[in-house]
């Protein structure tokens, strides 16, 4: 049901926004950490580690998006976005947490290994939860 | 489960390797199971394969590499893991594979994990990179980096990468000159080298001073004055040392190797180094009978000997650098197996023979086998009676080639190194003469009096046999008379050794090999590169018509302008517009040199 309320309409299109710059970011994020993967079994070169940071730097603010949609979906009554909606991005803290852990003790197998087994489906699957939420938000 | 097949494996082709894989420890290595199933490896915390899928990341990492891999004649990897990334290159590789692997503790959880039973029958692992073999002398050596295993332990892998790069570039070929003797026994040994080292694809220039031998041994005959005949050799070792200089100079070596006794002065050595030429001596004499080394040991900048032990430490007393043993070989394409006439084998063989000069101890021990179809071939054996009708060709020197038909005729070569002052057998003898490996190298069948060392060069028994006097002397003969299978397959399995492990060939690359841990670099290296067809080519385009016209001189070891003069005037028709270009830059040094 369409509502009128005007902070409720400004709302909502800052969430559209967002969850079209997620979708617009998550596989530029998802592909250019793929490719530090593959180089960091092969052959890395100073640009892949400046890579792997601007990629995890992204991947560090779309989860603060994740978190901003979630609590503005919440004041958004007339378009209820279901509160597991995009619960499986923000699983990839935990993995987040142990790439870091091998990005430490520079086990850089390990963290391919977590970018392209684990990081990368959950990309993945992000991608397609927020297609699930923009349509939710556009559909009349 | 998988160790004790690998390590049978690994002992067919190093057999030190895969005891002392045996012997180790896993230490802070664990091998982990994948995801996908086959197992992975941690060392110190980091994953040295994937966890998830190591198979797949081999096949990957093969094929970012694929293009070099097919290119490449030789390949060497650094870093083993659990040796899925070479696995999958010996799919590619048309060429050798060799391994670099410091981490005994990664080699052993290896064998314990996988059956690397293929790997080890196609790649040869090393752990020391001074070990480390020369490439192929094409140069199209291929290092690949395993980026988890290098990190593990940077240091030992990048002095193999180092160790490699300059292998490389000797391996692509240096300028030698080889300077022999008058005469003697170092002589042919010298032709030898420059032989293995023309083989083994380097420039040679063989400076051959056998010719003014007889000159210098008519000096003894000019005058019975000791000082004027001291003044003469003096004088003319000086003149010969000018001449050696004469060929030497102008070739622009990177290496000047001088056999014992060749007439080299120190004076002349020295301009040499000047001229950041290496010096190399092999000295291929026994330190006790020959004392001159002394003398000459500080004027080298590489000295080997043929014996160990005390002598190395001598030498370094005498002021010796960069000191290193080498001992003496075959050469293949002399000591070789012959099949010789019904004539040959009549004129040459015997029961039992020895080739050699009558030292005390042969005098002594071979007169227990004069009762023997024995025959005796060499010089200095005047005066011995009991000789008489033993002793070939009026103990007369025999030549290299009739030495090798005797090797061939004979059913038993005695060999018993020489001693001035033992009863027989010295049974302290710390060298082993040439003869031992040319006799094996012709597939003959010898009876060696034990020597130190002599069983790290052969298996006693299996590829030679030994006696250590002469009632075991003649118990041997007669065992091996008695048993010619056996005679004759323990001289083909002391060929395959010698072809394997003791031609002048594997000296010389352990000669360099030696030279290039000590920090030799060539010297003409840089200049060489400058004339190198193939990269100037590279530096024109191959497709332009400047590179098009030097492709022809791809083949040549060095391109200079006169080179593509040469060409331009042994050609037919019109000169092209690249040829009219280098005729006129020839024209304008022309002029400029003509001031």
């Amino acid at each position: 049901m369409p509502n009128d309320d005007p902070r409720e309409v400004e709302l909502l299109s800052r969430i559209r926004e967002g969850v079209e710059t997620a979708l617009s970011v998550i596989g530029e994020i998802d592909a250019g950490l793929l490719d530090c993967s593959k180089r960091l079994r092969i052959d890395p070169s100073s640009e892949t580690f400046a890579v792997l940071s601007a990629g995890i730097a992204n991947l560090g603010d779309l989860l603060a998006l994740v978190q901003e949609i979630r609590k503005g979906a919440d004041f958004l009554p007339s378009r209820p976005v279901p509160a597991d909606a995009l619960s499986t991005l923000e699983k990839s803290i935990d993995l987040f947490r142990e790439m870091q852990a091998a990005m430490e003790r520079k086990d850089w197998i390990s963290v391919a290994d977590l970018i392209q087994y684990e990081l990368s489906p959950v990309l993945s699957e992000g991608k397609k939860e927020f297609s699930a939420v923009r349509e939710l938000l556009t559909s009349p | 489960m998988f160790l004790e097949r690998n390590l049978d494996a690994l002992a067919d082709v190093d057999r030190r390797l895969s005891e002392r894989i045996r012997n180790a420890g896993r230490g802070a290595v664990a091998v982990v199971p994948s995801k996908a199933g086959p197992p992975s490896i941690k060392a110190d915390g980091a994953a040295l394969h994937s966890v998830y899928d190591p198979v797949r990341e081999a096949r990957d990492w093969a094929e970012h590499h694929d293009d070099a891999v097919r290119n490449a004649s030789a390949i060497a990897v650094l870093g083993f893991g659990l040796g899925y990334h070479v696995e999958e290159l010996l799919h590619a590789a048309r060429g050798e594979i060799t391994v670099f692997e410091p981490g005994i503790d990664v080699l052993r959880a290896a064998m314990e994990a996988r059956d690397l039973t293929r790997v080890l029958s196609s790649a040869r692992i090393f752990t020391d990179p001074d070990d480390l073999p020369s490439p192929p002398p094409d140069g199209t050596l291929l290092v690949l980096r395993h980026l988890p295993s290098v990190r593990r332990d940077p240091a030992p892998h990048e002095e193999a990468a180092s160790r490699l790069e300059v292998l490389k570039v000797v391996a692509r070929g240096l300028r030698i000159a080889v300077v022999g003797p008058f005469y003697g026994g170092s002589l042919p040994v010298a032709g030898y080298c420059a032989e293995a080292l023309r083989t083994l694809g380097h420039e040679v220039e063989f400076i051959d001073n056998s010719s003014f031998g007889e000159t210098f041994l008519s000096i003894d005959r000019i005058t019975k004055s000791a000082p004027h005949r001291e003044i003469l050799r003096m004088k003319y070792g000086e003149f010969a040392s000018e001449a050696a200089m004469a060929r030497i100079v102008p070739f622009r070596p990177d290496i000047v190797l001088v056999l014992a006794q060749a007439p080299i002065l120190a004076s002349a050595l020295s301009i040499l180094r000047e001229q950041g030429i290496a010096t190399v001596f092999w000295f291929v004499e026994d330190h006790r009978h020959m004392k001159y080394w002394r003398d000459v040991a500080s004027s080298y900048d590489h000295f080997f000997a043929i014996q160990e032990g005390g002598f190395l430490e001598m030498l370094r007393e005498a002021g010796a650098k960069n000191i290193a043993f080498l001992p003496m070989a075959a050469s293949p394409a002399v000591h070789r197996r012959m099949a010789l006439t019904r004539q040959e084998i009549l004129e040459y063989g015997s029961d039992v023979s020895f080739v050699g000069a009558g030292y005390y101890n042969r005098r002594r021990l071979f007169e227990g086998l004069v009762d023997l179809d024995f025959r005796i071939w060499g010089n200095e054996w005047g005066g011995c009676p009991v000789f008489e009708g033993i002793l070939q060709r009026k103990g007369a020197r025999v030549g290299t080639e009739d030495i090798v038909k005797i090797f061939n005729a004979s059913r038993i070569n005695v060999n018993l190194h020489s001693s001035s002052y033992h009863e027989g057998v010295n049974p302290d003898g710390d060298f082993v003469n040439p003869r031992t490996f040319e006799i094996a190298a012709c597939g003959a069948f010898q009876l060696v009096d034990p020597r130190e060392g002599l069983a790290r060069f052969f298996r006693i028994g299996e590829e030679l046999a030994c006696f250590d006097g002469l009632d075991d002397l003649r118990g041997k003969i007669a065992w091996y008379l008695a048993h010619p299978e056996e005679r004759e397959a323990v001289a083909e399995r002391g060929r395959l050794r010698v072809l394997r492990e003791h031609t002048y060939e594997r000296r010389m690359e352990a000669m360099l090999g030696c030279m290039v841990r000590s920090g030799f670099r060539p010297p003409w290296k840089a200049m060489r590169e400058r004339e190198d067809p193939g990269r100037l080519v590279a530096q024109a385009g191959p497709d332009t018509d400047l590179g098009r016209y030097l492709a022809r001189f791809a083949g040549s070891r060095r391109l200079r302008l006169e080179d593509v003069l040469r060409e331009i005037r042994s050609g037919n028709g019109a000169v092209d517009r690249v040829e009219r270009i280098f005729l006129a830059l020839n024209e304008i040094g022309r002029r400029e040199a003509a001031g």
